[in-house]
């Protein structure tokens, strides 16, 4: 085989390359890919196909992939190579390159040495077959036996591949990609990313399909036929007896013997000593463990996080609080764990992982576990186990209490050491134990222990052959167990936690009847369900896979340290080396063996996740509240100087990046009167995206009228926003919010919503909960609520933690397109959150044509988050400003896009470091919010906020005291302060300012031996600018729009759209023709608003192939006949027309075998019709809160977070149908007479048809027969007396409650 | 230092991509060069899946994988004095030389002395012919001199497979000779072997 590749455009290949143009050059196949990337450093070589495949997707545990292949490197060996060649071919994977390229090189190895390509592709991207009860048990055993040999290479992925005599594709397990193929009678098969990408006549086509969440597509070419995939799957699974290997040796730990040595349980006194010495504060207990253990959930937090990084606060820390999860933002999705939870899975093996390029039966020899979470009992079994063949070493994980520089050193040394030893001796299994310590020695934190270890036997090649396993004293909230895992701890045991738990409920301090075990069990189930949570905010949906995957960035921990115990993960600005971290330990230690005499003791207070006198200190204070709200009350600018003073100096205290920093001068000052005023300054302030519903209407109204008298922007959230706030007040203000949020809930997210709009900011994440979604509970979803949101009183409402329609960077480009169509003169705005790499996902952004790009801190407020994402997902604005506007500059794409930042910015001094860094617009909330009368009683969560802010409760409501002014005084201050230190630092203008860093440095003399330790000279890394672009925002982007269909659509419109005249039209379409309809769409809506024009008055007909997005926020008037097929998001966010789609009269298919419109169609449809004669893809109708819709089959995720409108499925329905579904109703044709299994039934009742039901269905039938001419509805029709029978109804039980209960109640 | 470099808060290791994807094959394996053509056509009406940066004519990528078109590379070898065997019994590599010319011959010598090591006969190098006018300016900047190398198979190789597994050491072996032994080596790359 040959590749012709280059870093070239699609249509220059054919150009460039000559020989490509020679009709001399033939082929049986060709494999083509185009590259999306989210940066511009050219390079030829990244681009794709590879050699054996191409990858559309994106590898999201890469670090722990490549780190379990090379752990092997020392047993690898293959009876088709000579040790010699060997030699050469290892290590196999090539640095410096893309994942898709080391996926290649490992798929190349793996079919060299003797497995075929179907296998390869089988292990490397296995099903989600963990807990499937409905998967052939004997392609179960393969996917097991494999997994017990390598973990799955995780994440959303369209692979294509071949062997020269086999082609084929494959999707991973959440089908995230899209890839949809025909079949011709002249023997082609033509498979793409979208549906008429080449075309050809509909009447020679003879079969359509999609690929479907886990499935693969085969042709072999030297057979001449295609295979399915359960014929090619049957074939693998058939070729060795799995089921019999791991029936064999498998070692479940249930059917251990019990252990030779009983398990001693702490002393009374001893728990208290070790709680010390561990670390833990009584709020740690209260806040987290007892909810765990009691509820079995982790709990719930408010308001962001004000608190010092780990790194600048003077209390002793644990070593997890440096290091900061990764998450999931634009270039791959976030999974849902527990609406699809079936692709997730926490299963793992305990032992040694074998020689990879060999096939053995003994490579399953290991102890299987369901969660990698030990009892006491279970780890003892496992000290004790001895299967002849797979025995346990201990290991003391201590360093001497010495306090000597290099103790802690010499303690990693000797555990390597001995682990070496351990391995060569032969021991499967190490345990390291941080039980044995006493005044003398000291515990390593057992995230160092477990890291060092994992890395030291990956630099010797021994890693593969032994499970580490930990049992740690220092490991009690979720955050905990995942650094263990993704640093290479095979499984833990958190003997003091449940000691913990035991004393608690020993002394009756714990408000539960359950008993220990059932306690324990509880808490351990919260810790696995916070792991999947943790996992799935990456995208990742195994536990193997995450496993020294190594998802964090270390903040605070230096470089040294780093690349020898943490190796390979990202630290970028120094931070504490092993002495340093020493005395941490140390700290706590003497707490526990020295000073703890007296007899009157307590744990230290905590005070993280809410100020407590004796606490950590916090910047929202008492004293800071109260300055401010004094300020913004008064009026007075020397009280507001008082509260920003506290804020700003923190040479004593520290809490924050900025808060290290001095202004730098190297001009002259300028006088006050000379910099640009403070009306001009105020436009570039918005206020944060808090939603109607976690805020009351008085406070979100009073936000948006101040914002709008100084010329800012207010943002609705993402809860839509009440159509009334659209007219001005009589006195001339306005509580129309400029920002229109998109989340991926899409609540209230219309055509109208978006013509309203001066900016529509689509939320990639949230600061406090990066790649999580949210739930609206229904006793929080009033009348008012419902309305706004299109939804229903009482009936609860969930966001995902995705965007169903962007799983990628082209996604997102895809959904830029259509709310630019939306809204032409909207700016698009994509708010991301600061983690490491979010300045190349900046790139992407700013290439995908975004207009402006929002870089949120990790601090930011909300309503409700788990409390462990507040504080450990994502990063200080700080950082991920300084990196997108850097990584921007040095892309020559900074001057197209607008720079904003959020994060509790508090002051002028903040701004003014934010505008150094390189942010032209900054938001301010949390501070706005206390002006407005917040108290950061941090209760947003239970609807019992005190002053009115955060609250439905119609009493507390009328508490709320805040007026405009009090906002108004607020950002005059904070432009004010700024334009002081403008003058002082000689700056006139902002535009003059931003992305000035030279202007900052460290501030001089900080002595706290922590924060010493630091270096931010990458932060304050001054950007070269050698194509002299501007370093703000001064040209628009090109969005491409000049072309569109909907200008002839326009056009043909014209007599509807002015005198309401209906108008009919024709019209040709291509893949290429997205986001038909629109602007027409967004031209309605200006003139008619949300109640549009009558039925069929814009009667428009397409023929052929329309590209993604056809018919997106249709309005109300608007008719569409498609004729042919079209690609993803049909409908999205449709808001009132009516689409009817069914084959080319051409075609000889059979429509209700095939498919006819792609994934995720109807997103966040809010009402309208849809008409579908032929099958859907993946999710559809999913978040549908209106809109009515037939269909004659639908892949997986059917109706999902569904919360209004119809459904009716006149045939198949993939898999988790109704997955969080709490409103509307559908109706589903049940063939087979399986429904019942696909269907997810924990929202949902499945009921027989009522009259009433029954009435519906047949007006759509009729209905759908009339539009598309469908068989299928005719013969449904003409036999409804017998076929009635296979319907079954999809009722949300939420929901049927709801509507039961409004039977009752007399009209009003 | 180079442009990939980590630079400020940048790590090279952060950047991502995605893409489209597609092929068509006929199913029986009958080739043609129509099958060629309409894989580009697929390629090219995906043009939007993909994505351009500062510069408008410089792609982020795009390629084609094909089998070896057999009659195609006889023509032209012969007139470069390479006499190719009947298909299976050659390879043929695709390599991305450094445009620098010290850099490229050191390259093109760890091809020839890794061959040999190996025992495989060295046909000889064709220089594709490319029209690179089309090509953005930032992709120009570092466009590589692209060649093909053909690989004769010894008669003690018996299968194809063998010889692909052969192959495959040798493109192992010249990547691992290039970056051990050339200097400003880091461009060189073996499209496919």
């Amino acid at each position: 085989m040959v590749v012709y590749k280059g870093q070239l455009t699609t249509y220059q290949l054919r150009t460039y390359y000559t020989d490509l143009a020679d009709s001399r050059l033939t082929s049986a196949f060709g494999m083509v890919h185009s590259r999306f990337s989210t940066n511009t450093f050219p390079s030829w070589k990244l681009a794709q196909p590879f050699r054996f495949m191409a990858h559309n997707g994106e590898i999201n545990t890469l670090t722990g992939n490549l780190n379990w292949f090379y752990s092997g490197l020392r047993s690898y060996a293959s009876s088709y190579f000579s040790s010699e060649e060997m030699d050469i071919i290892l290590p196999v994977i090539d640095a410096n390159q893309s994942d898709s390229a080391c996926l290649d090189n490992v798929v190349e190895v793996l079919f060299h040495t003797g497995r075929s390509l179907p296998h390869v592709m089988m292990m490397l991207v296995p099903e989600a077959w963990d807990g499937n009860e409905q998967m052939d048990p004997l392609k179960k055993a393969f996917y097991e036996f494999h997994a017990t040999l390598m973990e799955p290479w995780d994440g959303p992925a369209a692979l294509t591949f071949t062997d020269g005599k086999q082609i084929g594709a494959l999707l991973d397990r959440n089908g995230l990609r899209p890839l949809r193929f025909a079949v011709t009678n002249d023997k082609r098969v033509i498979v793409a990313s979208e549906a008429g990408a080449l075309p050809v006549p509909e009447n020679i086509i003879v079969k359509k399909g999609r690929l479907q969440p886990g499935k693969m597509f085969l042709i072999d070419i030297a057979e001449g036929e295609i295979i399915t995939d359960q014929e090619i799957k049957h074939k693998m699974a058939s070729a060795q007896p799995y089921g019999e290997w791991l029936e064999n040796y498998k070692i479940r730990m249930e059917e251990l013997p019990e252990p030779r040595v009983a398990f001693t349980n702490l002393s009374k006194e001893s728990v208290m000593k070790y709680q010390q010495v561990f670390g833990y504060s009584r709020e740690d207990i209260e806040t987290i463990i007892k909810p765990m253990a009691v509820d079995g959930k982790e709990p719930i937090g408010s308001m962001g996080t004000d608190v010092p990084l780990a790194v600048l606060s003077d209390r002793p820390q644990h070593i997890s609080s440096y290091f900061k999860q990764f998450f999931a933002q634009v270039t791959n999705p976030p999974i849902d764990p527990i609406r699809e939870r079936m692709v997730m899975s926490l299963s793992t093996f305990i032992g040694s992982n074998g020689n990879l390029f060999d096939e053995d039966k003994m490579h399953c020899h290991c102890v299987a576990l369901q969660h990698p979470i030990l009892s006491n009992n279970e780890l003892e079994k496992l000290r004790s186990i001895d299967t002849g063949m797979f025995h346990a070493k201990t290991l003391q994980t201590y360093f001497k209490a010495d306090g000597q520089p290099g103790s802690l050193k010499s303690g990693l040394e000797r555990l390597c050491r001995y682990a070496e030893d351990a391995v060569d001796d032969g021991f499967e299994v190490l345990i390291l134990s941080d039980r044995a310590i006493d005044s003398e020695h000291a515990p390593i934190p057992s995230l160092l222990a477990v890291s060092t270890i994992h890395h030291h036997l990956i630099r010797k090649g021994y890693r593969g052959q032994v499970g580490l396993v930990v049992e740690a004293g220092d490991v009690w909230e979720v955050h905990h167990f995942a650094c263990l895992l993704a640093f290479g701890a095979t499984a833990i045991n958190p003997y003091l936690s449940l000691a913990t738990i035991q004393t608690l409920k020993e002394e009756g301090m714990l408000e539960s009847s359950l008993d220990f075990k059932y306690l324990s069990k509880n808490y351990i189930k919260a810790v696995c369900d916070g792991l999947l949570k943790i996992f799935s905010k990456m995208g990742i949906s195994t536990l193997q896979s995450y496993h020294g995957a190594q998802i964090f960035e270390i903040l605070g921990i230096n470089k040294d340290v780093v690349d020898k115990y943490f190796t390979g993960a990202v630290t970028r600005i120094g931070g504490l080396g092993l002495d340093e971290i020493a005395r941490e330990s140390l700290f706590k230690h003497n707490q526990g063996f020295l000073h703890s005499k007296s007899e009157e003791q307590l744990l230290p207070e905590g005070g993280i996740y809410q100020w407590k006198r004796r606490g950590e200190a916090h910047l929202f204070n008492p004293q800071t509240v109260h300055l401010l709200q004094q300020a913004a009350r008064t009026g007075d600018y020397s009280v507001y100087k008082q509260y920003a003073k506290l804020i700003n100096d923190q040479s004593e205290k520290m809490y924050t990046l900025r808060g290290l920093f001095d202004f730098a001068h190297h001009r002259e000052p300028v006088s006050l009167e000379e910099v640009e005023p403070i009306e001009s300054i105020m436009k570039r302030f918005a206020t944060g995206a808090m939603s109607f519903g976690s805020i009351s209407h008085e406070a979100h109204s009073t936000l948006a009228i101040a914002m709008n008298r100084i010329g800012g922007k207010s943002n609705t959230g993402e809860g839509g926003e009440d159509e009334i706030r659209y007219t001005p007040l009589v006195n001339g203000d306005s509580m129309r919010s400029a920002i229109k949020q998109v989340a991926s809930g899409r609540f209230g997210v219309t055509s109208y919503y978006l013509t309203n709009a001066d900016e529509l900011q689509i939320k990639m994440a949230q600061g406090a909960k990066p790649g999580e979604g949210g739930q609206l509970p229904g006793h929080k979803v009033d009348d008012w609520i419902a309305k706004v949101r299109h939804s229903t009183q009482g009936v609860g409402l969930i966001s995902p933690p995705t965007h169903h329609d962007i799983y990628s960077i082209e996604d997102l480009a895809q959904l830029i397109f259509d709310l630019k169509n939306a809204n032409r003169n909207a700016r698009i705005n994509v708010k991301l959150v600061s983690k490491a790499g979010v300045g190349t996902i900046a790139a992407g952004v700013a290439k995908a044509h975004a207009d402006v790009i929002l870089i949120a801190g990790y601090d930011g407020g909300t309503g409700a988050s788990p409390i462990s994402s507040i504080k450990h997902a994502g990063l200080p604005w700080e950082l991920g400003l300084a990196e997108a506007h850097q990584t921007l500059v040095r892309n020559k794409l900074r001057s197209r896009v607008v720079l904003q930042t959020d994060g509790q910015l508090k002051t002028g001094r903040d701004v003014a470091v934010a505008a150094l860094l390189g942010a032209e617009e900054w938001g301010v909330a949390t501070a706005a919010l206390v002006a407005g009368g917040c108290i950061m009683m941090r209760k947003c969560h239970l609807n019992t906020c005190p002053v009115g802010v955060a609250t439905q409760d119609p009493e507390l409501r009328k508490l709320f005291s805040g007026k405009p002014e009090h906002i108004v005084n607020l950002f005059r201050f904070i432009a004010e302060e700024l334009r002081e230190i403008m003058a002082d630092l000689g700056f006139k203008t902002i535009n003059d300012m931003v992305g000035r860093s030279q202007f900052l440095k460290v501030r001089e003399g900080n002595m706290h031996w922590k924060a010493r330790t630091l270096d931010l000279s990458a932060i304050l890394h001054p950007v070269t600018n050698p194509s002299k672009q501007t370093l703000y925002n001064s040209e628009s982007q090109d969005h491409g729009m000049d072309n569109i269909l909907d200008w002839q659509l326009l056009e043909h419109a014209q007599q509807a759209l002015e005198s309401k005249t209906p108008v009919f039209g024709a019209f040709a379409v291509r893949n290429t023709d997205r986001t038909i309809g629109t602007v027409l769409s967004n031209e309605l809506s200006k003139r008619y608003h949300s109640a549009g024009l009558p039925d069929n008055t814009i009667n428009f007909k397409f023929t052929g192939s329309a590209g993604q997005s056809f018919g997106a926020f249709c309005a109300k008037g608007i008719s569409f006949e498609l004729e042919g097929e079209a690609n993803d998001y049909v409908g999205k966010g449709l808001s009132g027309a009516r689409l009817a789609i069914y084959p080319s009269a051409e075609s000889t298919l059979v429509p209700e075998d095939n498919i006819i419109i792609g994934n995720v169609a109807l997103y966040g449809a809010t009402s309208g019709e849809l008409y579908v004669r032929g099958q859907a893809g993946e999710r559809f109708a999913v978040r549908n809160s209106g809109a009515i819709a037939v269909v004659e089959g639908v892949g997986d995720h059917g109706c999902e977070y569904m919360t209004g409108g119809r459904a009716l499925i006149l045939g198949k329905t993939g898999r988790n149908f109704a997955a969080g579904m709490s409103g509307g109703i559908a109706w589903v044709y049940d063939v087979d007479g399986n429904f019942a299994d696909n269907c997810n039934p924990e929202m949902v009742d499945l009921d027989p048809l009522t009259g009433e039901d029954e009435e519906q269905i047949i007006t759509l039938l009729k209905k759908h027969l009339q539009l598309t001419q469908s068989h299928l509805a005719l013969y449904l029709l003409s036999n409804w007396s017998d076929e009635c029978r296979r319907f079954i109804k999809v009722f949300p039980k939420e929901y049927k409650k709801v509507l039961q209960h409004a039977q009752y109640q007399p009209a009003n | 230092m180079k442009q990939n470099d980590q630079q400020g808060l940048y790590r090279p290791e952060f950047e991502h991509d995605s893409c489209g994807v597609g092929f068509i094959t006929h199913i029986n394996g009958h080739r043609s060069h129509q099958i060629v053509s309409d894989a580009l056509t697929i390629l090219e009406n995906m043009e939007h899946r993909g994505a351009c940066g500062c510069d408008p004519e410089t792609g982020d990528g795009a390629g084609i994988l094909l089998q070896i078109p057999h009659e195609f590379f006889m023509e032209e070898c012969i007139s470069l004095d390479i006499l190719l065997n009947e298909p299976g019994h050659y390879g043929v590599g695709m390599i991305f030389f450094p445009k620098d010319i010290t850099a490229k011959e050191s390259c093109r010598a760890a091809v020839i002395s890794s061959a040999e090591r190996l025992g495989l006969p060295l046909l000889g190098f064709r220089k594709l012919p490319v029209d690179a006018s089309v090509v953005g300016e930032t992709a120009l900047a570092v466009e590589p001199s692209v060649e093909q190398v053909f690989i004769g198979r010894p008669s003690n190789i018996n299968n194809d497979e063998d010889f692909e597994r052969k192959l495959y050491v040798l493109r192992r072996l010249i990547s691992k000779t290039v970056s051990e032994t050339v200097n400003n080596g880091s461009d060189f790359y073996i499209a496919s072997m």
